[in-house]
């Protein structure tokens, strides 16, 4: 299932567009009180309609729960990506001495790399999420992490695999439908 | 978990698994390369899987790029987000499995009296906290007391209603849900009472603030006949001279900042300033109002040092310091 655009999906997309494009910029409206939003909402629900499987959108038997679907994912992962820069720049904030060399765009990369790493460890039980972060971000080894969670070392070796796995999910399934 | 044979800790565990994807296997030797123990045995095993397959290279590669782009968040300030995203996610969880037996909602209070006026009543208060301390209490109904610099307050609960009399100074509460008995904070100017999450209020003497930084609060000015009003989110309301000013906006971020031991300046009068610094100095800070409220100041300074924020400011602004004792500093423009 290649993501290019075919003849064919092109027509329904377009079909799709003309119909439904007015409907979910109203529906955003009501959602967002703010018709800029409202409008960059409704287009990249639009965009990630096109990555859409051409079959999928060929069979598709009622649209608008389907867009409104995305939309809502959207918005949430807007919302989500707004608390986070909040949560970001107080700390920054508060720890100002150390980052004060850093750039706006690092401070974008900053935040893409909070976002992956809070979808991904939502994903994950309690205890493989402790072990990679212990790991990571604060440089225990796999013995230490093993007494601190009461497991064995090996068990902490496949907690980080488990979350690595979970990771190349995400970071590459994303990149696949790009 | 994969190896059926009986050395369990040794390579072949990891290659023998045939039902794992390449992506499983490839993050399976990942973390026992990360692990930094292992054998030559094994490390020969892994090249040996590594170079079998171009397929198997390009994932182990992905793999290892995705491991090191967690570096850009290997800071102080990104560690405290995700800790802190991970923490509200939590308490998330657990306020839902326990049915919100003790939902903790936060309300910040920040009041201010003038500090001469109140000695007597200071010194007879149910809590306080000296000047440059600040201090955790923790109250009979589960909610938790943030007292700043200099502050004091008594406490009133009763079946009905949980008052707590701000007798002076700042306080931070998180207050714990009780639907029958509502929290009122209480100065002499008026009334702040939590309609829902979090505010805070500031009297500075004579004239009282209320801020909200989370959901709503009603404020009623203390007079002949009750005035009130109610504030939203990002949202202060003054009440000065028995009169209640419309909702402004505010700085949320600056006006708890001192919950965390800050002072944040942003292109603030020095007058302000020196004022802010001066409650956590137990000591005199002279200065000519006037000409500091000509200099403009931004930053952020920790209030547990007011000496060294006083040298920082010198350094910086055209302003010179003469102290005269360890109580006394005098600041004079150069």
């Amino acid at each position: 299932m290649q993501p290019s655009i075919s003849p064919r999906s092109d027509t329904s997309f377009s079909e799709l567009y003309k119909e439904h494009n007015g409907w979910l910029k109203g529906w955003l409206l009501k959602k967002l009180r703010c018709y800029q939003s409202a409008e960059d909402t409704a287009q990249d629900t639009f965009h990630k309609l096109l990555l859409a499987p051409p079959s999928e959108l060929a069979n598709l038997k009622s649209p608008r729960p389907y867009l409104s679907t995305i939309a809502k994912r959207l918005m949430i992962d807007q919302l989500r990506r707004r608390k986070l820069e909040a949560l970001y720049l107080e700390a920054l904030n508060n720890f100002t001495e150390h980052d004060a060399y850093s750039s706006v765009q690092d401070h974008h990369q900053v935040i893409e790399t909070l976002i992956l790493l809070a979808n991904m460890l939502d994903k994950l039980p309690e205890k493989p999420r402790k072990a990679f972060l212990a790991c990571r971000f604060e440089g225990l080894s796999y013995k230490e992490i093993a007494d601190e969670l009461d497991v064995s070392a090996s068990m902490v070796k496949q907690y980080i695999a488990q979350v690595m796995v979970e990771c190349y999910a995400i970071v590459f399934e994303n990149e696949k439908t790009k | 978990m994969r190896a059926r044979s009986s050395n369990s800790m040794s390579a072949e565990a990891h290659i023998n698994s045939k039902s794992d994807s390449v992506v499983e296997q490839a993050a399976q030797w990942h973390a026992s390369l990360q692990s930094g123990d292992m054998t030559d045995v094994e490390l020969q095993a892994f090249h040996e899987w590594h170079d079998a397959d171009s397929v198997h290279a390009a994932t182990y590669a992905k793999m290892s790029s995705l491991w090191s782009r967690f570096d850009s968040a290997d800071s102080i300030a990104g560690k405290s987000t995700l800790h802190k995203l991970l923490k509200t996610r939590k308490s998330k969880s657990n306020i839902k499995k326990t049915n919100a037996l003790v939902g903790l909602c936060l309300v910040s209070i920040v009041a201010w009296v003038g500090m001469q006026t109140n000695y007597p009543k200071y010194y007879l208060a149910d809590y306080r906290s000296a000047v440059g301390q600040q201090r955790n209490i923790q109250l009979a109904d589960n909610s938790e007391v943030l007292l700043d610099t200099n502050s004091a307050i008594n406490i009133h609960y009763s079946q009905g209603v949980r008052k707590i009399e701000l007798v002076q100074g700042s306080l931070f509460i998180k207050v714990s849900k009780d639907p029958t008995r509502p929290l009122i904070i209480a100065t002499s100017s008026g009334t702040a009472q939590a309609l829902g999450t979090q505010f805070f209020v500031e009297q500075h003497a004579g004239s009282m603030v209320v801020g909200v930084t989370e959901s709503r609060v009603q404020v009623c000015a203390v007079n002949d006949k009750r005035v009130c009003t109610i504030l939203y989110a990002g949202e202060k309301a003054e009440i000065k001279d028995h009169h209640l000013s419309k909702p402004q906006e505010m700085d949320v971020l600056a006006a708890v900042a001192w919950t965390k031991g800050d002072l944040i300046a942003d292109n603030l009068a020095l007058s302000d300033v020196l004022y802010e610094l001066s409650r956590y100095k137990s000591g005199w800070i002279s200065y000519d109002a006037e000409e500091m409220k000509k200099i403009r100041v931004s930053g952020v300074f920790k209030l547990s040092e007011v000496d060294q924020s006083l040298h920082h400011l010198a350094e910086t602004l055209p302003i010179r310091l003469d102290a005269y004792t360890s109580y006394w500093t005098a600041v004079h423009s150069k």
